[in-house]
């Protein structure tokens, strides 16, 4: 596992022609997508639509002029902030009932890793956008809570409420598919 | 916690595919070099950009990285619960797209690739005047890379198609060695390996031009031994090799080898996480030219590099035919051309998830040859000669009917939008079932030069076909207007002068005049916005269709034009003639030698009514 100190995120890149860009472009396009397709629950038409965006900012701002040197952090940052931007903006939208089963939670029996991983993608996959940024913000991002409920519009208390039950769902995602 | 947790979330990212990044890549060149600034809203951009000068250090795990470590699994616990999530962090994770006939989950649409669509085209479309002035779909702009960028050989609806053909393409610059590996990667295809000895060339066609690949780095022979994960092929070797080629970079690389090693004959699904695989043959040392039978199943995580043992299927040692990932069951099928298993009927599933397989129904039709199981509209189905079957709640039932041919039987199957394509049993034979408001019409798509035992479908839908080193693909023959209302009627009154009788033409889908019994007026011309557009013969009359009315001499009736396929055949007025691309709104009649031709004003109707049924009236 890459620390904070990977090369590949603090990696200065001079960003002074077209060349440049592209090469930046493709040295972490990968990455930007993996990220924000774990942001879109795979969903793969706003995936590539938040990828697109993140780039095109990219070569707004170096033409503009307010970005000449950046590191991979400002494409996740960007990406972050562009898909917290929509949800803000659909949040009526995008809210959704979630599933709850109180008290019926137990820590999964070991089962196979291939099965986890199913059954994991498709707990994301049911999250609310909410719930699901703010599980990538905590847990991926390292973000402490009360960045992640800044980032969100939520307070603390219910920030830690909310990813109480998102984790909660994706247990009771585990739980079910074993009976 | 918080690192199990990032390679929990990690381990379920989705890969970007070679087509996005490409697209991107160009759109993000011509927008740096172009005059006007970029198309984002410059305000909206500053608000959204992070401060480049107090930016935390990130730690996103990059997967350049990573693509060494080994998997591990990982219990999540949180909170006053203990473990939550038991995941795998991820190496080299393969994101899911389906290869044809797979379907793997939500973010996947399979109305993209395989979905048989209810038919747009319609005969009834309204009109809400007679306006003789019919706005054609005006062509959409992109302003933005789409989802999925169509290809160059992007296939059109359905609705606008009104006959496929197949056009033979360059052949591969390879030996033309028989069985290849053959699989679509996105709108590519890599054609590689082969049997007479086993090979390992390769090439891969762009759609236009075909360009050479380094050798697989093991014998790779046909059958289904191969899946398109959305950024590699993989590919298992006769000799149990597993191996991916990467499109973009044209490179092999081994990662891993198989306990159980198939020389020819398994079958193989991809789950978007995980490489299934079960059944096939190897050689039987003591019985010259004779396979004994594999008939267990192993799973392979490319991302763990793990194999797994698959509990042994619930079905016979028999031959294993084709199978199928539904989104969350792998459906194999038993079978061979002998005994109780003919026809490829014994059927079983497996559920990753539960680990478990369950029998399915066998089928209960013979399909005489290993007809390809499809999913279509979330359900699998299957093809034969007598018509399609679904499987709904573990039951097999015949869905439609399919109009009986004289085909030795149903080979291989695929769904166009709309459309099923098929070879017959002896594999040179191709047709196909056309899907319009009357059931099922019966297209012959011709006899091949050469047999086919492999027909790829690339991501836009193209299926192409693939024998030894050549190649040919389904083109389709687009009418642009089809769906516009055009359909216009009015009364004739036909001449005291012409004799005893006359005889009155339709007008069918290209605006083609078929007329009763061989003969027809003398000259028939139509008229549109544009002029008078034709005048028969040559062009646009057709004399061979069965249509029409014998009317006496001196008597009215009716002339109506439609634009439908050829009522009866199933056959669009093609050939060579002109398609309009406008109402007809009059008709020009010649009764006889010397006679004086009439001009009917036609009106536009508001519903186009059924050619069929005009032809199944009473003639005057």
């Amino acid at each position: 596992v890459v620390t904070a100190g990977d090369p590949t995120t603090t990696t200065e890149w001079r960003l002074t022609d077209p060349t440049a860009v592209l090469a930046f472009y493709r040295a972490h396009a990968t990455e930007i997508y993996r990220y924000v397709s774990c942001l879109t629950g795979g969903d793969q038409a706003r995936t590539e639509d938040l990828v697109q965006e993140v780039f095109v900012n990219l070569v707004s701002a170096v033409r503009g002029g307010r970005v000449e040197t950046v590191t991979a952090g400002w494409l996740f940052t960007t990406a972050r902030n562009l898909f917290l931007h929509q949800l803000r903006g659909n949040r009526r939208d995008t809210a959704r009932m979630l599933r709850t089963a109180e008290g019926r939670a137990s820590p999964p029996p070991g089962q196979d890793e291939v099965a986890d991983m199913l059954v994991l993608r498709r707990a994301m996959e049911q999250l609310s956008d909410t719930d699901r940024a703010a599980l990538m913000l905590r847990y991926f991002d390292d973000l402490p809570v009360r960045e992640v409920a800044l980032a969100i519009g939520r307070s603390d208390e219910a920030t830690e409420s909310l990813l109480a039950r998102a984790r909660r769902h994706l247990r009771i995602e585990l739980k079910e598919t074993d009976q | 916690m918080t690192n199990d947790m990032k390679r929990a979330l990690d381990s379920i990212a989705y890969d970007p595919s070679p087509e996005f990044i490409a697209q991107l890549a160009d759109r993000l060149a011509a927008e740096m070099t172009s005059e006007a600034l970029p198309q984002s809203s410059e305000a909206e951009t500053i608000a959204l950009l992070p401060n480049t000068q107090s930016l935390p250090s990130h730690r996103y795990r990059g997967r350049a990285t990573q693509t060494r470590s080994a998997w591990q699994t990982v219990l999540i616990g949180i909170a006053a619960a203990a473990v939550i999530v038991t995941a795998v962090a991820i190496v080299r994770p393969f994101r899911r797209e389906n290869p044809p006939g797979i379907h793997t989950g939500p973010t996947t649409d399979p109305a993209r690739t395989l979905t048989t669509a209810t038919a747009t085209t319609s005969t009834t479309t309204n009109s809400s005047s007679a306006s003789s002035t019919v706005p054609l779909p005006a062509p959409s702009t992109v302003s933005s890379i789409p989802s999925s960028p169509p290809s160059s050989a992007a296939v059109p609806p359905t609705s606008l198609v009104v006959a496929d053909a197949w056009e033979r393409l360059p052949d591969a610059p390879l030996p033309g060695n028989s069985s290849p590996l053959v699989v679509a990667m996105g709108d590519e295809i890599l054609v590689a390996g082969g049997l007479g000895p086993l090979r390992s060339e390769g090439a891969a066609f762009d759609g236009q031009s075909w360009r050479r690949i380094p050798d697989s780095p093991m014998p790779v022979v046909g059958d289904a031994s191969a899946v398109w994960t959305g950024s590699n092929v993989l590919v298992v070797g006769t000799d149990g090799t597993v191996a991916t080629f990467t499109p973009g970079e044209d490179r092999w690389s081994v990662i891993g080898t198989a306990p159980t090693p198939r020389r020819t004959g398994a079958s193989v699904v991809w789950t978007g996480i995980e490489l299934l695989i079960v059944g096939g043959a190897e050689p039987n040392v003591t019985a010259l030219g004779g396979f004994n039978v594999v008939d267990s199943a192993i799973g392979f995580t490319p991302s763990t590099k793990q194999w797994r043992t698959i509990p042994q299927p619930p079905t016979p040692d028999a031959l294993t035919g084709p199978s199928l990932w539904t989104g969350t069951e792998w459906i194999r099928t038993v079978g061979g051309s002998e005994g109780k298993f003919e026809g490829f009927g014994v059927m079983a599933a497996f559920n990753p998830t539960t680990n478990r397989w369950r029998t399915l129904p066998d089928f209960p039709a013979d399909p005489l040859t290993p007809t390809t199981l499809l999913m279509e509209s979330s359900t699998v189905v299957r093809y034969t000669s007598i018509g399609r079957w679904k499987l709904v709640d573990d039951r097999w039932t015949l869905d439609a009917a399919i109009p009986v041919s004289d085909h030795t039987g149903v080979g291989l199957a695929w769904l166009l939008d709309g459309r099923a394509v098929f070879t017959d049993g002896t594999e040179h034979q191709t047709f196909q079932y056309r899907r319009d408001s009357g059931g099922w019409a019966y297209v012959n798509l011709g006899m091949l030069q050469f047999g086919i035992n492999t027909v790829v479908q690339t991501k836009s839908g193209q299926l192409t076909a693939v024998s030894g080193n050549r190649v040919i693909r389904l083109r389709p023959i687009v009418d642009p207007t089809v769906g516009v209302p055009f359909c216009t009627a009015a009364q004739l009154q036909v001449p005291t002068d012409i004799g005893t009788s006359g005889f009155i033409p339709l007008v069918n889908a290209t605006a083609n005049a078929c007329a009763v019994d061989g003969q027809r007026p003398k000259d028939v011309a139509f008229h549109t916005a544009s002029g008078w557009v034709d005048r028969a013969p040559p062009s646009i009359v057709r004399s061979e269709g069965n249509f029409g009315g014998f009317v006496p001499a001196g008597g009215a009736t009716r002339v109506t034009i439609v634009r439908d396929m050829n009522a009866g055949t199933g056959r669009p007025c093609l050939d060579d003639r002109p398609t309009l691309t406008e109402p007809i709104d009059a008709v020009r009649f010649t009764f006889g030698w010397g006679g004086e031709p009439i001009t009917v004003k036609m009106t536009l109707l508001s519903e186009c009514p059924d050619l069929a049924a005009i032809m199944a009236e009473p003639k005057q």
